[in-house]
């Protein structure tokens, strides 16, 4: 992320996000659960308007609850209306788990740490 | 010792009888008669009577409370209409000492002989419940009958006289005892029949039988104080209205005794009278007591319910158990009936991630098995209002829709099972190594589940086509990413304690099938 970032904390989970063209970059660190999943999505509200595609870096994302999953369903429509995709990168174990569990890695690109360098 | 052993037995039948009436009763009360009791109780001064002869019926105004409570919480009864009723069924139980009064020795025969033969003899087998609750009825009144025939030549055993000599005289003492005694024998009316019978033999006074009489209304109150500790939001709201009730009316004719004793008028001067027929004064200033409470419940029924459900504010639960959509009024409209049904399921849908919420580690344990019976008890009232719905002449398309309802229906209740199992198993996971591989796997099935629930809710909800889309998409078949799961946690095995890899490998199982199910209602969409 440049220094055009902006920057929301939301208890448990800090997101960061720029604008890329139509692409809308964020980065979620620390917990994507129950009490911050709402802030996590709202936060972006306004910069997801002008994006087409979104690409969220899950780098330092340690946990994801069921709540999380419904953000990344809400930004896969969002993506999936503006005729976009919703990609997920850098994927820790724990959280990769739980979205290949949950099967919502059938409607999205899911790539573990390896795929970080070449974004 | 021939009286004593006598009395035990009669006292042992009349229990017996009770016990068994009302297991029996309850039997009986199936959904045609609760649906009679729905309609008959639309109007105040039918709750009243409705009331009065459950009590007359069960011997037991508290009991009719919590048969009342049933329709209650499930929507069927106002609270404010349930209040009357018990406050009346109160005088109902006035019956059993009219009863106890007068000769009925021809009719326990006849009640017994019949109703035997028929439980005996297995015929009319239709009529099983029925024939248990006469022959509960005459069990009873062969009780009440022993004991009176008892107490005769009780009088002159040497232990009751020593008792007798105790409460010589003493109106308080008479209070306290029947207040006492109301706790331990859950029966106002048997320990008034009891005192009725001692005073007829000369052992205690008749006025002494007023005050045990009196001593009973608080009894009730301080027997619901002690049952009450373990009651929850409405049933703790009926219990307290029915405490408050009984306290005042024996609290009142306790009052009034004590303050015209020695007057030529008051209650004690009444029951007293002449020394003519006793036993009928008596009764009659039961009646009054009882009444007295019917009358408190009854005008003061407003501010009485409001006073309660300050005391005690519903559960949440509570409010999960009770239908909100399907009404009995409703089924003289099958098809709306069908639309009620519906929206109460959307409820449920909307309601079932709650019951996962108990699965993480921040919720104790009491709450999720709450929540999950009470969501099982709104599924059985849904499913009971569907065969009524089944039961009647239906259109084709109705017919058609009432079939898809039943599917969903079946797969919500297995559903409920399901998370109910999932919350288990992420427990016995957590407990058996907390920060271990299983216990961390379970809880991303948990996750996974849930955001499926919740997607799921969304879908119903919002009935949006790309939710419902999202939602086919995420539960195609898991079998292969569960077989997969299996293997790693096989290949883990040696690293896991076996009671951990037991709960991680068991969870997959309930988790596919959890998936199944909300696979389910997508395809019955």
């Amino acid at each position: 992320m440049n220094a055009e970032a902006e920057r929301f904390s939301a208890g448990s989970l800090e997101v960061e996000w720029r604008a890329d063209g139509e692409t809308l970059r964020v980065s979620w660190k620390g917990r994507l659960d129950q009490v911050s999943a709402d802030s996590a999505h709202r936060c972006i509200e306004g910069a997801l308007a002008g994006a087409r595609s979104v690409c969220v870096d899950c780098e330092q994302l340690t946990m994801i609850s069921s709540l999380g999953i419904r953000v990344v369903i809400l930004l896969h429509k969002h993506a999936k209306s503006r005729g976009g995709t919703l990609s997920l990168i850098s994927l820790q174990p724990a959280v990769r788990d739980v979205l290949e569990f949950s099967g919502i890695n059938r409607l999205l690109g899911l790539a573990g740490p390896a795929a970080a360098s070449g974004r | 010792m021939l009286p004593a052993s006598l009395f035990l037995a009669g006292l042992a039948f009349f229990f017996v009888g009770l016990e068994q009436l009302r297991t029996n009763l309850k039997q009986a009360i199936g959904r045609r008669f609760r649906a009679f009791l729905t309609r008959w109780t639309s109007k105040p001064s039918m709750s009243a009577v409705v009331g009065a002869l459950f009590g007359a019926v069960t011997q037991s105004a508290t009991a009719v409370a919590f048969l009342l409570l049933g329709l209650v919480i499930a929507g069927a009864l106002p609270r404010r209409r349930a209040m009357v009723a018990v406050a009346w069924a109160n005088v109902g139980t006035v019956a059993l000492v009219w009863v106890a009064a007068i000769d009925i020795q021809l009719l326990i025969w006849y009640l017994i002989g019949l109703s035997g033969l028929v439980l005996g003899l297995g015929i009319a087998t239709r009529m099983r419940v029925h024939a248990g609750a006469i022959w509960s009825v005459g069990l009873l009144l062969l009780g009440l009958k022993l004991m009176k025939d008892a107490a005769i030549p009780i009088a002159g055993e040497p232990w009751f006289e020593s008792v007798a000599t105790v409460m010589q005289g003493s109106l308080l003492a008479a209070f306290l005892v029947g207040a006492a005694l109301r706790i331990v024998v859950q029966s106002s009316a048997a320990l008034v029949i009891i005192a009725m019978t001692l005073a007829h033999q000369g052992v205690i006074s008749t006025g002494q039988v007023l005050m045990v009489q009196a001593g009973t209304g608080v009894g009730v109150a301080l027997s619901l104080l002690l049952l009450g500790r373990g009651l929850r939001g409405e049933h703790r709201q009926l219990a307290a209205f029915q405490a408050m009730l009984n306290a005042a009316a024996g609290s009142a004719v306790a009052c009034a005794a004590w303050a015209t004793a020695g007057a030529s008028w008051g209650p004690l001067a009444y029951v007293v009278g002449d020394g003519s027929d006793p036993q009928a004064r008596l009764a009659v200033a039961y009646l009054v007591q009882q009444s007295i409470c019917a009358v408190i419940g009854t005008v003061l029924a407003g501010p009485l319910e409001r006073l309660c459900v300050r005391m005690c504010p519903p559960e949440p639960d509570q409010d999960i158990a009770r239908p909100r959509y399907i009404s009995e009024v409703a089924l003289e409209d099958p098809g709306s009936a069908l639309e009620l049904v519906a929206r109460e399921h959307t409820r449920v849908i909307e309601l079932l991630p709650e019951l996962l919420d108990d699965a993480r580690q921040d919720v104790r344990g009491a709450r999720a098995s709450r929540n999950g019976d009470a969501l099982a008890t709104l599924l059985e009232a849904i499913d009971g209002y569907m065969r009524e719905i089944m039961s009647r002449p239906l259109s084709a398309d109705a017919s058609l829709h009432a079939v898809a309802l039943d599917q969903r229906h079946r797969a919500l209740v297995g559903l409920r099972e399901s998370i109910m199992s999932m919350v288990q198993v992420a427990r016995e996971a957590r407990s058996s190594d907390p920060n271990g591989q299983g216990a961390m796997l379970v809880d991303g099935l948990v996750e996974a589940l849930d955001g499926n629930l919740r997607t799921l809710a969304e879908a119903v909800r919002s009935d949006d086509d790309v939710e419902w889309m999202v939602l086919k998409e995420m539960t195609e078949d898991r079998g292969p990413a569960m077989e997969a799961l299996r293997s790693r946690l096989s290949e883990a095995s040696t690293r896991m304690s076996p009671d951990s890899l037991r709960a991680a490998l068991y969870a997959t199982g309930v988790f596919e099938r959890g998936m199944w199910l909300v696979r389910q209602q997508v395809a019955l969409r």
